[in-house]
């Protein structure tokens, strides 16, 4: 496992967190739009799955498994918006 | 002693968890899923099989529109306003219209105004109003939106309006399912004609027969935050208690699991708080 920067990693949750807060934001305030949501759902949770890919691969400690789990997460995301929005 | 101990271990990560909340455990995410899905399946199935238990797509009544609009009134010492069928109708009129020539406006496409239909219904009137509301999920959200609003609070506290109609209208617009709201006022020309008899008797009758119903949406909402709740709560023990005992594991990483659930979270919370022209 490589060792990680502190600046490094908190660059890397704002990323995170600055894409999730315009999806939301987005999300909300957008007029709507045919497949507007299906759209936005699935482009969050890819988005979540290749930030994870690239910040573990980053870390050193990029695992079949940590992958699974983020799928799951983000298919546990969709299922729950698509069922809801 | 034991059994207290496994529960906690979804939560706490210990040895026996191998150090993960079991909560998190890959098996166990994937349950949130299957049980989720198998709960909305069991929902729609029951919202087909009993419809009048269910109602579909939101909790809005014209019935309480038109309460919460009266107590609005009430507030400002106004009279309350009496339903009117032909207002109703126009509402219904303008709702269908909307559907069919798909717009979104007090005005249609074919500049149709809204006062072509209380005319189409054969309501004389010497004030008219429109409010119109979509996307939303409860009548006090509706009422309340339009309260926020200058434009539309003038209409619900206008002293010149004596009656109001109502109709909350599923469909589809632009492509997108929705509920319209129309709500129209007017003032007839003749108050104490025969019509506003008639009018009174079928809006009471109408009144008794809405029947309160559970909303599938609100169900399946309260189930995704009760999910959506119990794995942030797992995530935020997990990350607490692992990093108070410095615990190298190899699993995802829990702040961005949080970050990614709070926006799933903030999306199911903020949604459809509805539109209004």
């Amino acid at each position: 496992m490589k060792k990680k920067s502190k600046r490094s990693t908190i660059v890397d949750y704002l990323i995170l967190g600055v894409v999730l807060a315009t999806g939301v934001i987005l999300f909300l305030f957008l007029p709507p739009i045919k497949y507007k949501k299906e759209v936005g759902i699935l482009v969050m949770a890819a988005f979540y799955v290749f930030w994870s890919i690239w910040f573990h691969s980053k870390r050193g400690d990029l695992e079949i498994k940590i992958v699974l789990e983020y799928i799951v997460v983000a298919v546990l995301g969709m299922v729950l918006l698509l069922a809801l929005i | 002693m034991r059994r207290s101990r496994g529960i906690w271990s979804f939560f706490i990560p210990n040895q026996s968890n191998n150090y993960r909340a079991r909560f998190l455990h890959l098996p166990v995410l994937s349950a949130f899923i299957f049980f989720f899905l198998l709960a909305q399946t069991a929902i729609s199935l029951f919202a087909l099989s009993k419809p009048a238990v269910l109602g579909y797509s939101s909790q809005i009544a014209p019935e309480e529109i038109v309460e919460l609009t009266n107590l609005e009134r009430e507030e400002q010492g106004l009279s309350p306003l009496s339903l009117n069928m032909f207002l109703n109708e126009a509402a219904q009129r303008k709702a269908a219209d909307m559907f069919a020539f798909d717009y979104w406006a007090h005005k249609s496409p074919s500049n149709r105004e809204p006062w072509d239909f209380f005319e189409e219904v054969g309501y004389d009137y010497i004030y008219a109003g429109e409010n119109l509301a979509r996307d939303f999920s409860t009548s006090e959200a509706v009422v309340a939106a339009w309260m926020m609003s200058p434009s539309h609070k003038d209409n619900i506290i206008n002293g010149q309006y004596q009656e109001i109609g109502v109709a909350v209208v599923n469909g589809t617009l632009r492509g997108v399912e929705t509920t319209l709201v129309v709500q129209l006022f007017g003032t007839p020309v003749n108050p104490l004609s025969v019509v506003k008899e008639e009018t009174l008797v079928v809006s009471s009758v109408s009144k008794k027969e809405a029947p309160k119903s559970l909303s599938p949406l609100l169900i399946t909402k309260r189930v995704a935050i009760f999910i959506l709740g119990v794995l942030l709560g797992a995530l935020l023990v997990d990350k607490i208690v692992v990093e108070r005992k410095k615990v190298a594991r190899l699993c995802g990483d829990n702040l961005a699991h949080i970050s990614f659930l709070a926006a799933v979270l903030a999306t199911i919370l903020l949604a459809r708080s509805g539109v209004i022209v």
